[in-house]
């Protein structure tokens, strides 16, 4: 059975391009419009991997991984930013969030997957 | 002009006056004793006295109306200064805010373009495999061209992310320019809430608080500036860091 994957972008072209390269890998993707939307569908069902964006209306990336954080089936799950955001500070904000990795955007679909295939073991 | 006015009166004044105190002198002259130069001397030092202190006086004012209407000009000049900025910002804005719904319909054509074509392009793909697992010089090239494919798709899945990360360099760009409208604007508040600004009041000039002032405003620029969170110069692809 194939690992879902909940793609969380505001950016209608990225939640194209991740749900793209991610289904080309073999993977069921999930897609939300916010954090908001995502912690819905997280809820109702429970994902393999969250690959979330940073900057969304309504909830944001690091709220969002906070608040999933505190919900049991996601305490341990992995968690990845993808975001226009490079600075350090915000890799740290992120790190203490409880993000598993940061990755910076545009992304290469190859690294996305083999980044995608290591965290989730 | 007034000045002029006022040094005109006052010298006029001050020679009625030593041409009377003369014309006393001469006609005390004949009846009277000694002192009474002295006294005429005293009278006539006094009416100089007089004369070039209501010159002083009258350039004073004339000075203070001066610098009262000077400042209303320069508070008139910053307002229209800043009124014109504001709209052309405001402009620059409106045209951003253009270019970002063009991208996005432009991108958005360009993603199902893509999407179609990947579509086509995954059905052949079994055939394609097959055909290039026959290891002819056919089926060598099937595969070659089969890996320039991917490899451009994956390009192409690279570079169509472009719309996010400009989309983000305009809103910024857009919210920059917000943020000197509102300087404009407060700008403009400042230069009405000055003492020029109501009338009869002469200004009292405070380059300190006035210095606070632009200094807080070009703050508040720095701060819209700082909140720019796409730094990517180029589309190549960005780094990742596990934690």
């Amino acid at each position: 059975m194939a690992k879902c994957i909940l793609a969380v972008d505001d950016s209608a072209s990225i939640r194209s391009m991740v749900s793209f390269t991610l289904k080309s890998a073999g993977y069921e993707v999930v897609e939300a419009v916010d954090g908001v939307d995502a912690l819905h569908k997280a809820k109702t069902k429970v994902m393999n991997l969250v690959l979330t964006d940073q900057n969304m209306p309504r909830m944001d990336g690091l709220t969002l991984v906070r608040s999933l954080r505190l919900l049991p089936d996601y305490r341990t799950a992995p968690i990845l930013i993808l975001t226009t955001e490079s600075g350090a500070d915000m890799k740290n904000q992120g790190k203490a969030a409880g993000a598993t990795g940061w990755l910076v955007k545009p992304f290469d679909p190859q690294r996305l997957i083999e980044v995608v295939k290591k965290v989730l073991g | 002009m007034q000045a002029n006015g006022a040094r005109k009166r006052a010298l006029l004044t001050g020679t009625g006056w030593t041409l009377a105190a003369v014309a006393a002198l001469a006609f005390f002259k004949s009846s009277a004793s000694e002192p009474i130069y002295l006294w005429t001397l005293g009278v006539v030092a006094l009416g100089w006295a007089g004369v070039l202190l209501q010159a002083l006086a009258a350039g004073q004012c004339a000075a203070s109306a001066a610098l009262v209407a000077a400042d209303g000009e320069v508070s008139a000049v910053i307002d229209g200064l800043a009124q014109a900025m504001g709209m052309e910002m405001r402009r620059a804005s409106s045209e951003l805010l253009r270019v970002d719904e063009l991208l996005a319909h432009a991108i958005e054509r360009l993603v199902a373009a893509f999407n179609s074509v990947s579509d086509e392009a995954s059905r052949h793909q079994s055939e394609l495999a097959l055909a290039a697992a026959a290891g002819t010089a056919a089926s060598e090239r099937l595969r070659a061209a089969a890996e320039r494919v991917a490899s451009d798709v994956n390009g192409a899945v690279t570079a169509l992310q472009f719309r996010d990360v400009v989309g983000q360099k305009l809103a910024h760009v857009r919210r920059e320019l917000e943020a000197l409208e509102q300087v404009m604007q407060r700008i403009r508040e400042v230069s009405a809430a000055s003492p020029a600004a109501a009338p009869g009041r002469v200004r009292v000039p405070g380059q300190a608080q006035l210095a606070a002032r632009v200094q807080a405003l070009l703050l508040e620029l720095e701060q819209a500036r700082a909140v720019s969170p796409a730094q990517q110069e180029l589309m190549h692809a960005g780094e990742v860091e596990l934690f």
